[in-house]
């Protein structure tokens, strides 16, 4: 699984206690694979350089404070909170912030004001798309905040925010789609 | 070395002291167990995952200074100290492709969803759950358990695996997903 997925799955995994379980399921899995996995042997002195790290003062970053809408790992990633998304309009009543443009991998806040829709749109390849806050229906269904809605080239739609407050949503797209990595079994586990 | 089933449960609460004497004592003999113990396999395991042999090695490092610096985090009646090591290795692989902070679940985060209150019974026993799961590993059907492998330690996508292994597709995943599901319903029994 390409690693920008990842920010999409932690930031579900964030309001899914349902898929944390689950996730941390399939990490008990691994952990048991890990250990039984034979040894590659280090390189001499590996320890002694370890240990005489272990008294250096580490910075961390210091964490984006609470935000009602964007769970830690998300607000991590933008390093702001969601009042100073710098949203540009894609189109009157849809603002997008893009986060990443990478090659194929693109990741984007997508703001809907209360009503307002995307075209309609197949996808070349998969988009993964987290529901931050309101709600969205698109004809296969309607997805709410913490929701996790998977779209692939099968799949053409128009997606509506609710008329009751804007819909924010997080969307990771990757094309094509690779679902493998670490995080691959745990991503396909929720999308089957 | 593989830890033989009848001998797991001694040895598993050997290294979760360990942790908790990192932790509590700053004990320097408990880490240079844990070094010995797991660095050689998380080498492995970054190897597996396409690093080279630089990276593996400075990533195996970076792992246990985490260990060093977060032992107090670590909470035996969660996970094996498998699990919490392999979440931290995964994690410190991501964040090398990424470059970036690694985008992980911060369960102080005032905005998680909590988890629903677990009656006294449902408590997990990592140590019984990992026992099982060991078992349940060792008796899924070889077709099965060979994909887990593949999927969990190369990082490779499913239609790679499929051509590799002369498999449409389908097949492969609708494996990985039936033995994730067995594995999954050994893990929820009591």
């Amino acid at each position: 699984m390409p690693a920008h997925w990842a920010v999409g799955v932690a930031t579900h995994l964030a309001l899914c206690p349902e898929c944390r379980r689950q996730a941390r399921g399939i990490e008990a899995v691994a952990g048991s694979l890990v250990e039984d996995l034979p040894a590659a042997p280090l390189a001499e002195g590996a320890l002694t350089q370890v240990l005489a790290r272990l008294d250096e003062s580490v910075t961390e970053a210091s964490p984006v404070p609470f935000d009602p809408v964007l769970p830690a790992p998300l607000r991590n990633e933008l390093g702001f909170g969601s009042s100073d998304i710098p949203w540009r309009t894609l189109l009157p009543g849809v603002h997008e912030y893009r986060l990443v443009r990478d090659g194929d991998v693109r990741m984007s806040l997508l703001r809907l004001m209360p009503g307002h829709s995307v075209a309609r749109h197949g996808h070349r390849g998969d988009e993964m798309t987290v529901v931050l806050r309101g709600g969205f229906e698109d004809g296969t269904g309607i997805f709410e905040r913490g929701d996790l809605a998977v779209a692939d080239d099968a799949v053409d739609h128009r997606p509506r925010a609710r008329k009751d407050g804007p819909c924010i949503c997080l969307i990771v797209a990757e094309r094509p789609l690779r679902f493998t990595g670490l995080l691959g079994p745990v991503f396909n586990f929720f999308a089957g | 070395m593989s830890l033989p089933p009848s001998a797991t449960d001694p040895i598993r609460a050997r290294l979760a002291d360990w942790v908790e004497a990192v932790a509590r004592d700053r004990d320097r003999a408990a880490f240079s167990a844990l070094f010995a113990h797991f660095a050689p396999r998380l080498k492995t395991y970054l190897l597996r995952q396409g690093a080279d042999n630089a990276l593996a090695e400075e990533l195996v490092q970076e792992a246990m200074l985490t260990v060093w610096r977060r032992a107090e985090t670590y909470d035996r009646r969660q996970s094996t100290v498998s699990t919490w090591l392999y979440t931290v290795v995964r994690n410190k692989r991501i964040d090398r492709i990424r470059r970036e902070r690694r985008p992980e679940v911060d369960l102080n985060d005032p905005l998680l969803v909590p988890d629903e209150p677990q009656s006294q019974e449902a408590v997990i026993d990592a140590g019984q759950t990992e026992m099982r799961l060991r078992t349940a590993i060792a008796d899924l059907p070889a077709e099965q358990a060979d994909l887990i492998r593949i999927a969990f330690f190369e990082d490779r996508t499913h239609r790679d695996i499929a051509e590799s292994q002369n498999l449409p597709l389908g097949t492969v995943k609708s494996r990985i997903r039936l033995a994730l599901a067995r594995l999954r319903k050994v893990m929820e029994q009591d």
